[in-house]
């Protein structure tokens, strides 16, 4: 069963994209892939890897709620901007995000009213955009920076698709929208006490958790979002009696049940080179390619594996220098920023 | 030879009574005592070893700071000598034994022949202070010779020297060996005094998989893993590890197991215990230096005793004590009493 869900998941990556099951939607662009966007206006290609928009709007489709974030790598602007709409419900009604090389603009159009909010910031490309709603705030980061935060009822009032538009050409190499939610199961994959640090990190952003270092697909209930923190030592396996291939047996089984259930699944691997190995390096290779997102700390990822990996599936990877940086990217997540 | 007889006796009663250290206690020392005086068959051995009180007179939670398991950790005994010297509790108790194994001097290193066997400090106007730098074992020489293997009360098996190791003899046994004793005292020392909290200081080699461990009972986990994450914010790196089952023996596993204290051992870099280095500086260490790997266990010390607090776990607070940034800019000396 397992290995059948994994080959499907892989099957899909083959093509280019992942819908990851649940309110996450993940597309990677390569060669050949199958269209899971819909040109609203202009024109748009596939290319190296790339989605191509001239002067129009494509939008993905999912089910999210109305706290959500969609994030997206711009490659290039040629052009006046790149667009990342956070909300479409109609040509009426939506929320995009435009990105130029010199500045932010936040545009809200409802009611057959514009409004809009702007800030003028140096943007390198390529520019990995955040655009994220949670109740009547809305936000957007640059390249790790929260350059621009408003305030407005309409940000609360729309829901709708997702997107990615230009006005003139732009390139994106990926595309991610969410909406996760609580409550949280965290648990290990390879029981070493990573899962506890996320434990500590989600208590710190006030999300409602369940810390479980041997979690059973019986936990995954109801709503919610599935943290799996992948570190393996022999030394603690041994020591639980516990062997690789159960927590591999055990994650498959949590995995399956959250994606029948429709949770995001969250990939933490935040304890750095010293939990790397062998070990662990098996349930990195086995469970990234689930993932709707993937947090990893940077020297846990000297070697790329991670970025490899993500990429090979169109995931997101958010890299954290320390590990305590992970609290604020689960505020982030999960629409509990500050 | 009546007369030898009687020479030889009394040249042994002086050989055996305990050895004494410069030790320069500080205003916040409120009493001196005798590990004996939690068992006292260690009265008048050279296991027995001084204990020092540091008593806020406010209530508050207790904490135990172990120097010296092992006489070539060096850090660890400066550490806690310092504590001694500097700290001021303001809030509960703080109880330091510099030298928790005090039976481990007085013959040479095997392990380390180019080690020294004292390690001396420079102070203000030419004085400079001496700090013995032992073997990590008991001296065979106070002690029955090793057997083939040393069995520990759990049934588990270890290499027969290390019967003379004090961190694989917890919780002791009260007429054992003269390690054992030493394990028994401490044990009762933890339970007489209620203690909240144990720091069990070690150094390890500069490449060992150990240097720069916090090894944490599993209850005292989450404090750990708080701590890992707040002082790597400050540039402090250390991993989080789990004391495991197999870990019998051992100061963190078994008074985890046998007391309600939350129970720790540090574990920083030490030259000295590097197999392989011809001639190791184990002060002035250009990577490791002693202030570094000093600041390292006071910070951590701190920061567990900071976060227990804020927990909910008995108070204890200290002040006087240097961070780390300190100790690294103006070195040890200048945190000593001279
Ligand atoms: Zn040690």
């Amino acid at each position: 069963m397992q290995r059948i869900v994994l080959w499907m998941v892989g099957a899909l990556v083959m093509v280019g994209l992942a819908v990851v099951g649940g309110p996450v939607l993940n597309a990677g662009f390569q060669p050949g892939a199958a269209a899971s966007w819909v040109a609203r206006s202009g024109t748009w290609t596939v290319a190296d890897g790339l989605l191509v928009g001239e002067s129009g709007r494509a939008l993905f489709s999912v089910e999210l709620g109305s706290v959500r974030r969609v994030e997206a790598v711009i490659d290039h602007v040629q052009g006046e901007w790149a667009t990342v709409i956070g909300k479409h419900e109609s040509d009426e009604a939506w929320v995009e995000a435009r990105v130029s090389a010199t500045g932010i603009t936040l545009v809200a159009w409802s009611g057959g009213r514009e409004k809009a909010w702007t800030q003028a910031v140096a943007v390198a490309f390529p520019a990995t955009v955040i655009v994220a709603f949670a109740g009547e705030r809305a936000r957007v980061v640059v390249n790790g920076e929260t350059v621009l935060q408003a305030s407005d009822g309409v940000f609360a009032d729309l829901g709708g698709d997702v997107g990615l538009g230009a006005q003139g050409q732009a390139g994106f190499s990926l595309f991610h929208a969410s909406s996760l939610s609580g409550p949280v199961l965290i648990t290990s994959l390879g029981q070493s006490p990573g899962a506890l640090m996320a434990k500590v990190l989600a208590d710190r952003i006030g999300i409602e958790s369940t810390y479980e270092t041997m979690a059973k697909p019986e936990m995954v209930e109801g709503n919610g979002t599935l943290i799996l923190v992948i570190g393996a030592s022999s030394k603690g396996l041994g020591a639980a009696g516990i062997s690789v291939e159960d927590e591999s047996a055990r994650g498959a089984a949590l995995v399956a049940k959250a994606q029948v259930l429709g949770w995001g699944i969250v990939v933490m691997h935040i304890e750095g080179e010293p939990r790397r190995g062998t070990l662990t390096d098996e349930l990195i290779d086995e469970f990234t390619p689930v993932a709707g997102y993937v947090v990893v700390k940077a020297d846990g990822n000297a070697d790329g594996l991670f970025t490899s990996l993500c990429a090979a599936s169109g995931i997101p990877l958010r890299t954290i220098v320390a590990t305590a940086q992970g609290a604020d990217v689960l505020a982030d997540l999960f629409g509990l920023w500050k | 030879m009546i007369l030898a007889v009687v020479l030889l006796l009394g040249l042994t009663s002086v050989a055996q009574s305990p050895i004494t250290h410069d030790v320069r206690p500080g205003y916040g020392v409120t009493s001196i005592g005798w590990l004996s005086d939690y068992h006292s068959p260690l009265r008048g051995t050279p296991g027995d070893t001084r204990v020092y009180v540091l008593d806020s007179g406010v209530s508050g939670g207790t904490a135990l700071v172990l120097g010296g398991t092992h006489g070539n950790e060096i850090a660890g005994v400066v550490a806690a000598v310092m504590l001694v010297e500097r700290a001021i509790p303001t809030e509960g108790r703080l109880i330091v034994i510099p030298h928790a194994n005090n039976a481990v001097h007085g013959y040479p290193d095997s392990r380390c022949p180019s080690c020294p066997s004292w390690v001396e400090l420079n102070g203000p106007d030419g004085a400079s202070r001496l700090f013995r730098y032992s073997p990590r074992l008991t001296n065979p020489a106070h002690q029955s010779p090793d057997s083939s293997s040393y069995v520990h009360p759990s049934g588990l098996a270890f290499a027969g020297e290390e019967a003379r190791n004090l961190n694989r003899v917890y919780p002791g046994v009260a007429d054992g060996t003269l390690t054992e004793r030493i394990a028994y005292a401490i044990t009762r020392l933890v339970i007489e005094e209620s203690v909240d909290y144990v720091f069990d200081l070690h150094e390890a080699g500069v490449t060992s998989r150990l240097a720069h461990t916090l090894v944490c009972h599993p209850r005292a986990l989450q404090v750990g893993a708080i701590a890992v994450m707040d002082l790597e914010l400050e540039g402090l790196v250390m991993k989080l590890e789990p004391s495991r089952e197999e870990f019998r023996g051992l100061s963190h596993r078994e008074l985890g197991d046998l007391t309600e204290a939350l129970v720790f051992l540090i574990e920083t870099p030490n030259p000295g215990q590097e197999s392989g280095l011809d001639a190791p500086d184990v002060v002035a260490d250009p990577v490791h230096p002693l202030e570094e790997r000093v600041g390292v266990h006071l910070a951590f010390v701190l920061e567990v005793l900071n976060i227990g607090r804020s927990l909910g776990h008995p108070p204890v607070s200290v002040n006087g004590v240097p961070n780390h940034q300190q100790l690294v800019q103006l070195g040890v000396s200048t945190w000593l009493n001279w």
